[in-house]
């Protein structure tokens, strides 16, 4: 099995290179060969991206998203699995170049650096944990969709108010639908982080009160930080339903909100001291 | 049979001229009725007849006898002399025919290159030939494959992509807007000719609801009614446009209608809401400085000519891969077409049923003793000889010129499936004939 996975971790990323080399080309030029095979291909590549990461929870006795790296092929394959239903309601591929991008490079960071071994923190082993990192990764899975529609919809935009029918405006699909897109994923994701935050303060609670965790989570850098996130994606939302914010305003707002998430992710990571670090 | 056409068209002709030829579905029934007898050299016919071109093609032993046949009574059911001496008209035989047809379909031969309509008529023509009997199998088999070659092009290339008219420019304009008009509501200000053809194209997106203003109460309710939509008095304008998500503007006033201002105040009462604004009239309708504003989509007269042009230019570049796809097209129907003479079809049967006994031989031949089985090989060639015998002395009593004949060696084709080898047109032209 563990032959099987190391296989898989290097076939992945080339699969990947192949899947955003055919929503490439149609994107450019939509041949008729590409168009008919680039959605059977890249189902299969996410199934078989499960399967890789079924086969390390089975292998590894916990949930795959214990380090970053692991964490990374498991955001990889939210992205892509969210995208392919996405592109399964559109009918239209056109958009999956700019999808599966960022798919690839979470992938390929993965391959690289991940490292995979039985002996993980006790506490990772929990069910509580791969709760509460699942729904977390999802949520963040999301904001990265809705920044990726948001940044479409800014393009095409920008297109339309110039009068430009380049690729953008043909390929694209109309703002409309973009904006949509944009929008529920904001819902999605803030969901899934309001249900990431509940579990894992439940969690945090029920260690405390046994004992296995000293301190108050409430300082961790890491809660912060997320908590500031989650503030301002609510605002987002609120902005939108409360203040009726339009959707380029919303569009503009999520990508600079996903990149200050981004930023304060990779800083906290490489500068803080948060209990949320494991060996 | 040999295939040809002979027909008048926009490169042919003036459209005074065609529009004396042309004929309706009604007409080309009568057509048909009543000179089938006159027109005895002809023994399949289809007619093509749009704004654009009235094409007769034609199956034919002697097209020569039937082109002057065919001509003669067109002129006389159309009380036309000019088509006499051929003067407008122009004839095509054979493949260079076959090439023209599939041109057509793949919208190479319109006014505006890669149009769609086209294909629906090149349908539409065959149907209306069906229901009074007029083509036969080789004129089906033309115009299932010319139609099969017209979707191709559209599929395979982008020769029908982007608008190249106004009109069609400031819907398409919209709905990069808008995902759909169903939801969404249309003003048109200005009840002029332009106003209502580009109403027109609004009216058939379908949407939620369309109003009409202009000065004069009494023209905006006549272009309601015939947009299917709701008169509104012009001192509206402005509610109006905080309602609506597409105004179209073409009224003939020397100043614009809607300032900046106005549409700033309009805008900021939207909430953000996008509006698309489409101004056709000349002098211009809104002060270009509205352009400006966020999620107003202006887009005037220049903005969409210069889109059309630049789809026109695009699908240009389209016109030599559809061309390939026509000459694909033209060949493989030859393929099928000079398949059909009774030599072919003897050898492709014999070599079918051949090929059924090595393959049945086979696969039982183990179940015989190895002595065994060169009588059972022997066994089956002379089963296969027996059986085709007499189908074959038929086949080779037909006469391929007469509808009959050629009609006779196509069935056996496809009775036979003597095409599953993929080398005729039949596996790829099953979905249209069905």
């Amino acid at each position: 099995m563990i032959v099987l996975i190391q296989l898989l971790n290097v076939l992945l990323p080339l699969g990947y290179v192949l899947a955003v080399l055919n929503y490439l080309v149609i994107y450019v030029s939509r041949p008729e060969w590409s168009l008919r095979t680039v959605t059977p291909l890249a189902r299969g590549l996410v199934a078989v991206h499960a399967v890789y990461l079924l086969l390390a929870a089975l292998a590894f006795e916990h949930v795959p998203v214990a380090s970053v790296w692991e964490a990374f092929t498991f955001i990889a394959f939210a992205l892509a699995a969210v995208y392919l239903i996405l592109e399964w309601r559109l009918r239209d591929p056109s958009t999956g170049v700019f999808l599966l991008t960022p798919v690839l490079f979470f992938q390929i960071l993965s391959s690289a650096f991940v490292t995979r071994t039985q002996e993980v923190d006790p506490i990772l082993q929990s069910s509580w944990f791969g709760a509460h990192v699942t729904t977390a990764l999802l949520g963040y899975a999301a904001f990265a969709i809705a920044a990726v529609y948001g940044t479409l919809y800014l393009l095409l935009y920008r297109e339309l108010k110039r009068k430009r029918t380049g690729l953008v405006f043909q390929r694209l699909p109309n703002l409309e639908v973009l904006a949509r897109l944009n929008l529920n994923a904001l819902i999605f994701g803030w969901g899934a982080l309001t249900l990431a935050m509940l579990l894992g303060t439940a969690w945090a609670i029920g260690l405390q009160s046994r004992g296995e965790l000293t301190g108050s989570f409430l300082l961790d850098p890491k809660f912060l930080s997320t908590a500031v996130v989650w503030v301002l994606y609510g605002s987002c939302l609120g902005g939108r339903y409360v203040r009726k914010w339009p959707s380029r305003d919303l569009a503009g707002v999520s990508l600079v909100t996903f990149l200050l998430m981004v930023a304060s992710s990779i800083g906290i990571n490489l500068f803080a001291d948060s209990f949320h670090s494991f060996g | 049979m040999q295939l040809s056409l002979f027909g008048i068209n926009h490169t042919s002709a003036p459209a005074g001229v065609r529009d004396a030829v042309a004929m309706t579905a009604e007409e080309i029934g009568d057509f048909v009725g009543q000179y089938r007898e006159r027109i005895d050299a002809v023994q399949e016919l289809v007619v093509l007849s749009t704004c654009h071109r009235t094409e007769l093609y034609m199956g034919a032993a002697d097209t020569a006898a039937a082109g002057k046949q065919l001509r003669d009574v067109v002129c006389t059911f159309k009380g036309v002399e000019h088509m006499h001496n051929g003067q407008y008209t122009f004839e095509r035989e054979g493949r260079e025919a076959a090439k023209h047809l599939f041109r057509v379909a793949a919208g190479l031969d319109s006014l505006m290159i890669g149009e769609d309509q086209i294909l629906g008529q090149v349908k539409d023509a065959l149907a209306v030939a069906e229901r009074c009997g007029a083509p036969g199998s080789l004129l089906t088999r033309f115009f299932h494959a010319a139609v099969h070659t017209g979707k191709r092009v559209r599929s395979e290339t982008e020769i029908g992509r982007g608008a190249v008219s106004i009109a069609y420019a400031a819907v398409g304009m919209a709905t990069k807007v808008f995902n759909d008009l169903a939801q969404h509501s249309v003003a048109v200000v200005g009840a002029g000719e332009t106003g209502r053809l580009v109403g027109l194209h609004f009216r058939d997106q379908g949407p939620a609801q369309l109003f009409v203003l202009n000065r004069t109460f009494e023209r905006a309710r006549q272009l309601a009614e015939e947009l299917g939509g709701r008169a509104r008095p012009f001192d509206e304008l402005a509610a109006t446009l905080r309602e609506v998500d597409v105004v179209v503007s073409a009224t003939v006033a020397p100043e614009p209608v809607m300032s900046a201002e106005m549409l700033a105040e309009v805008m900021r009462e939207r909430g953000g809401r996008p509006l698309v604004a489409i101004d056709i009239a000349s002098p211009g309708d809104i002060d270009p400085a509205a352009g400006r504003l966020a999620n107003l989509f202006l887009y005037d007269l220049d903005a969409l000519g210069a889109i059309t042009e630049q789809n026109r230019a695009q699908r240009a570049k389209e016109i030599p891969k559809a061309e390939r796809i026509v000459d694909e097209e033209q060949r493989r129907f030859f393929q099928w077409y000079e398949t059909l003479a009774v030599t072919p079809v003897v050898r492709a049967l014999r070599k079918s049923f051949e090929e059924i006994g090595r393959r049945e031989a086979r696969k039982h031949g183990k179940q015989f003793h190895r002595t065994d089985r060169e009588t059972l090989e022997r066994y089956t060639q002379a089963l296969i000889s027996k059986l085709l015998h007499h189908p074959t002395l038929g086949l080779k009593d037909l006469d391929r010129s007469t509808p009959e004949g050629f009609g006779k060696l196509a069935a056996m084709r496809e009775l036979f499936r003597l095409d599953a080898d993929g080398d005729g047109p039949g596996s790829e032209g099953d979905g249209e004939s069905q």
